[in-house]
């Protein structure tokens, strides 16, 4: 039972020591606004996806972004969590709606850049 | 220093390694599920084999489906072939940043089998006995060290007052990325170690085990896993029917397979 003990205490103060260092997430609530923008093939997003170090995760969120309907493609940069989406001529975007596939592919956005 | 003390050290000793070695982590563990949920609309198809060691040897084979309902809500339907199980995964707290995630879950499952176990101690989850089970997993991955701690509760839907009714159940699951050293495409092949320890303190009576678990698992084209691992005992004070397993598993994971909703933006 005391190794047990011993083990259980090992286990939180490792956990706890992981958490000693808070994570520098910005507050993109605002950012993320829908924001609806009538676009050419030339206009395209960065995306930097939080939370996420595997490639299985990466693909999810790939995934996720080529369902968009007005998403022509996306290019993927895996170990920068990094992805370039280019979009259909004269379609709309939806910035509200590309973040919702990130955060439905179960990760976060770090930053979002549409230029 | 005893032999069942000198394995919990050698264990320790290694998960330490994990942490210190900076080596890429992973957190899809082989016998246990991370705090993360599956993506929204994913639907996973799994086939598992097992088989088992001590006073009851047989072969066990296990089929799973996992559905990502949405990006909070995870549940499992699966079967050994003499019972089903049901299981439910909430994601009540997520902090997210660049290479980082906390994570924490709450998690309820139902196993229904046609056996009964009720001269055994221990709290059975391979399918041998009816159970009802509920608990927290709280997982971090921050850079290269993913680490993931669950505990919970489970109870015997039957029981005989002689034996076990209810136990705590714990695990703490540690695993890195060995191969490959950088991700270039989705095609490259990985290639992951894990460490787990999966625990159960009976709490009507004094027994208890710990076991370690390593696996091996292989990830192909970033949707298809196979995993191969060994349970066996590092201490154990129960009268199990099993204390020891090799398991096999492969899963494929479609993405966006379930139908989606609409939504008016």
């Amino acid at each position: 039972m005391k190794k047990l003990i011993l083990l259980s205490g090992f286990m939180i103060v490792t956990i706890l020591a992981a958490n000693a260092t808070k994570a520098n997430i910005s507050n993109d609530a605002t950012l993320f606004k829908s924001i609806l923008v009538k676009t050419d093939q030339k206009k395209k997003v960065t995306l930097v996806a939080s939370g996420l170090t595997c490639s299985m995760c990466s693909k999810a969120i790939f995934k996720s972004l080529t369902k968009l309907d007005f998403v022509e493609e996306v290019k993927v940069d895996i170990e920068k969590s990094t992805y370039i989406l280019s979009f259909k001529t004269d379609s709309k975007v939806n910035l509200a709606q590309i973040k919702k596939a990130v955060t439905d592919a179960g990760f976060g956005v770090k930053s979002l850049v549409y230029e | 220093m005893n032999r069942q003390f000198r394995s919990i050290c050698f264990c320790v000793l290694i998960l330490s390694n994990f942490v210190y070695l900076r080596l890429v982590a992973q957190e899809l563990y082989v016998f246990s599920d991370p705090a993360s949920t599956k993506p929204a609309r994913a639907l996973v198809l799994k086939q598992g084999f097992q088989k088992m060691g001590g006073i009851n040897n047989r072969n066990n084979t296990y089929t799973q489906l996992q559905m990502g309902i949405n990006k909070l809500l995870l549940v499992h339907l699966g079967t050994n072939y003499t019972g089903w199980d049901t299981y439910l995964q909430y994601r009540l707290a997520t902090k997210d940043a660049l290479y980082e995630h906390t994570r924490l879950a709450i998690y309820a499952k139902s196993i229904q089998s046609k056996n009964k176990a009720i001269h055994t101690s221990a709290v059975l989850l391979d399918g041998e006995e009816s159970v009802l089970g509920t608990g927290l997993i709280l997982t971090q991955l921050k850079h290269k060290w993913a680490s993931s701690l669950s505990l919970g509760y489970v109870q015997k839907k039957d029981w005989s007052s002689h034996y076990g009714k209810n136990a705590f159940q714990y695990s703490f699951s540690n695993g890195l990325l060995v191969y490959p050293k950088h991700y270039s495409t989705y095609k490259q092949t990985n290639v992951n170690l894990y460490l787990e320890l999966l625990g159960q303190k009976l709490l009507s009576g004094n027994g208890q085990y710990l076991d370690a678990a390593p696996a091996i698992q292989l990830i192909f084209n970033s949707q298809a896993k196979l995993n191969l691992g060994y349970r066996f005992p590092l201490l154990d004070k129960t009268n199990r029917m099993s204390n020891s397993q090799l398991y096999l598993s492969a899963d494929y994971m479609f993405f966006n397979a379930l139908p989606k909703r609409n939504h008016h933006n």
